[in-house]
């Protein structure tokens, strides 16, 4: 899998703390956006430890 | 140059071989002689009024020193009288005095009902006639106008609590040890922090030989520590307290309020200042950037966010000038940081979630990997085994009787939860538990407000449901144990028989302790000041959780917001991240989120002493040296304040015995 998964996760990540800053910021903290950006968040970092755990090349 | 990014499972292990100091020993030998039995009797009921009382004073039980006290005695003794005290008795030594200091503050809950029956808090919110009677006594009772708990309507609650007690007992034992023999046999899971737990042992027993070494000296350092600041900061208001009706507190007890100092530019903001500094100590022992991070993330909070961010937006609105820490604690929590509370409690599930998921993948392969086979449940000779189907057997034994009990305090409560939580939840939440301390040497996952969340679906809505024990529990943790155990080569046999043989005398004087303590001054009161702070901040908050299911419009739901459970659960989530975009270690998110929300000022003393470990400790001794020293040190600093909460408690009784007497 290689730095793929740890590219993914990144991405993921980047994705949800956008989303977190515009619905805080923009849509008044409502709790669907919030939840929407959590839903990313959480796929995001179930990827990295799957990532980091099992398919990372360790140095 | 870049930063190499370590896991979560590798971060933690690196933290714990700093303590590690060797590895698994294969003979195994008894430790339970009569002379270590009778040690850990002295010792701990010693020390047990003296933590009671220590808890009812500052808030700190120094439970922890009491099995230093008695392994540090037991191999001086040893040490003088020409012999030797093996590794295997250090280790039951330890596991019974704990025990026995422990078991005392485990009948909190007798006066702690006894106070909170009472309270106005109680009634203006209509629960104090609505408490079972196998919780406490009416409030009329004359036990509780006489503060005695050898009254007989105290019965029903201690044979509850004594028949609850013993089938809890069944259940640890056999679960843990099925599960033990699951991970370390058959999976062959690492338990890094066992090694630690196993160092006080066998790292003492060593000492016992002619010479006086390094522990005796640091141990008496931090002990002189201890019993300077315990005279100063528990001694002298408990003495003054007996003879005065206002003790003298040369440091107020347990903080100074700077709350309505700091609210002319940081109004919503709270900072209580703890004067505990004993906490020093643990500062040295905790993981500094887990300190550090906490208390910029709860500065963040106090000075900027809650005055300049959620004030403005009269997201914090109840707020008003003049309120102490306390009232403005509770305002704010109202208005927002329950909420967001619960949902940092929810991200830390996900987390724990998502850094075990993998472990259950990788560990198992990783191990047939590198040792060629696979762990069997075959067991070494003379470990003690048990067979695993009467292991079984005890614990369905034990959880029925258990269920049973329930059901006969909550009749009405369907039962088809008690059986979920007691026969599914149970044993696969005990399951991940025990995986993660095989791998990590914590825990990393709990479903956060899993009781709230059964009333809700149950559709239950009696207050008494509050009361009762619920079946779902968690034996992973007790696995380490029974590794700690196998490391110090002692018998599984002569540890069970050790703690069951003790049982009984602690439970009951336990009781007789409290009873006396109980009969020096009402609790809370200005004898016990950090009962007398908190207790009745405590009775609130049991009042809001007790009575916020009642009519679906209590004020604890309506403090409850999805929105901003949403704003704390996905703040969370986005700083951990960051956190690993920035490849920083695990230990930071842990620091920040815990450190959002929190008072500052409560901080200070374990900063100090994280700082002074980091920035001068650690230059003056080597790391290696003074992670060696600063267990033992603080130790050494718990059994001293912990000698003088029982020297003071013993004067106290004392004094009291004296003056009640009208002739």
């Amino acid at each position: 899998m290689g730095n793929f998964g740890e590219k993914l996760a990144n991405f993921f990540i980047v994705i949800g703390v956008i989303l977190w800053v515009i619905s805080i910021f923009f849509l008044g903290g409502r709790w669907q956006p919030l939840i929407l950006s959590a839903a990313i968040l959480i796929v995001a970092i179930f990827i990295a430890h799957i990532w980091e755990e099992i398919f990372q090349d360790k140095k | 140059m870049a930063r190499e990014r370590i896991s979560q499972a590798e971060e933690w292990q690196a933290w714990a071989q700093r303590y590690d100091m060797e590895g698994g020993i294969r003979t195994f030998e008894s430790g339970l002689t009569l002379k270590v039995f009778l040690g850990a009797l002295f010792v701990g009921l010693l020390m047990m009024p003296g933590s009671i009382y220590l808890q009812l004073v500052s808030g700190q039980t120094g439970a922890g020193a009491a099995p230093w006290v008695a392994v540090i005695l037991f191999t001086e003794l040893a040490r003088r009288s020409f012999t030797t005290a093996r590794r295997q008795e250090l280790f039951i030594l330890l596991g019974l005095t704990g025990a026995a200091v422990g078991s005392g503050l485990q009948y909190r809950g007798f006066i702690w009902y006894s106070y909170f029956i009472q309270t106005p808090q109680a009634e203006s919110y209509e629960i104090a006639d609505k408490i079972p009677f196998w919780i406490a006594p009416a409030p009329d009772s004359i036990a509780i106008a006489e503060r005695s708990l050898l009254h007989m309507d105290w019965w029903t609650p201690i044979w509850i609590f004594l028949v609850m007690r013993l089938l809890g007992t069944i259940r640890n034992i056999s679960a843990g040890y099925f599960l033990f023999r699951l991970t370390a046999d058959l999976e062959r899971l690492p338990y890094p922090l066992a090694p630690i737990e196993a160092q006080g042992a066998t790292a003492l027993a060593e000492t016992t030989g002619r010479a006086e070494t390094w522990r005796w000296r640091v141990f008496s350092i931090g002990s002189m520590a201890g019993l300077l600041w315990g005279f100063l900061y528990i001694g002298i208001p408990s003495l003054t307290g007996v003879m005065m009706s206002e003790p003298i507190e040369i440091l107020k007890i347990p903080f100074i309020d700077f709350t309505p100092s700091i609210e002319g530019f940081a109004p919503t903001g709270v900072f209580a200042l703890s004067t505990d500094f004993g906490q020093i100590l643990f500062g040295f022992v905790l993981p500094f950037p887990i300190v550090m991070t906490e208390f910029i993330a709860a500065m963040f909070t106090q000075f900027f966010l809650n005055p300049r961010i959620l004030l403005p937006h009269e997201i914090l609105h109840q707020w008003r000038p003049g309120l102490d820490v306390r009232g403005v604690g509770v305002y704010n929590g109202l208005d927002f940081w329950i909420s967001a509370n619960m949902g940092k409690a929810f991200s830390f599930a996900v987390v724990g979630l998502a850094a075990s998921v993998p472990m259950f993948l990788k560990f198992r392969s990783a191990r047939e990997e590198t040792t060629g086979v696979r762990g069997s449940l075959q067991t070494p000779p003379g470990r003690g085994d048990f067979p695993l189907w009467m292991m079984v057997g005890l614990w369905l034994f034990g959880m029925i009787g258990f269920v049973w009990m329930v059901h006969w305090m909550v009749p009405n409560f369907p039962m088809k939860f008690l059986l979920g939580f007691a026969f599914i939840y149970t044993p696969l939440n005990s399951y991940v538990t025990a995986r993660t301390f095989g791998v990590l040497g914590r825990d990393l996952f709990e479903i956060p407000y899993i009781h709230e969340t059964t009333f809700i679906l149950s559709r239950y809505e009696e207050i008494d449901i509050w009361f009762v024990p619920l079946p779902d529990e968690d034996y992973g943790r007790g696995t380490q144990g029974w590794r700690v155990c196998e490391l110090t080569g002692t018998s599984f046999t002569s540890n069970i028989a050790a703690h069951l043989l003790i049982m009984p005398i602690l439970l009951i004087s336990g009781i007789l302790v409290w009873h006396f303590i109980w009969k020096i001054a009402p609790i809370p009161s200005a004898q016990y000041p950090f009962a007398q702070t908190w207790w009745p901040i405590y009775a609130l908050n049991e009042c809001l959780w007790k009575t916020s299911l009642r009519d679906g419009s209590s004020e604890m739901l309506q403090a409850i917001r999805g929105d901003y459970v949403a704003t704390g659960f996905t703040g969370s989530l986005a700083i951990y991240g960051l956190l690993w975009l920035a490849k920083m270690p695990s230990m930071w998110y842990y620091g920040i989120v815990g450190g959002i929300g929190a008072d500052p000022g409560m901080m200070i003393p374990r900063l100090i002493g994280a700082i002074i470990g980091r920035f001068y400790m650690i230059k003056r001794f080597g790391l290696k040296r003074w992670f060696m020293f600063n267990p033992v040190l603080a130790a050494g600093f718990t059994c001293g304040v912990g000698l003088i909460g029982m020297g003071t408690v013993a004067i106290a009784l004392v004094s009291k015995a004296v003056i009640v007497k009208p002739f």
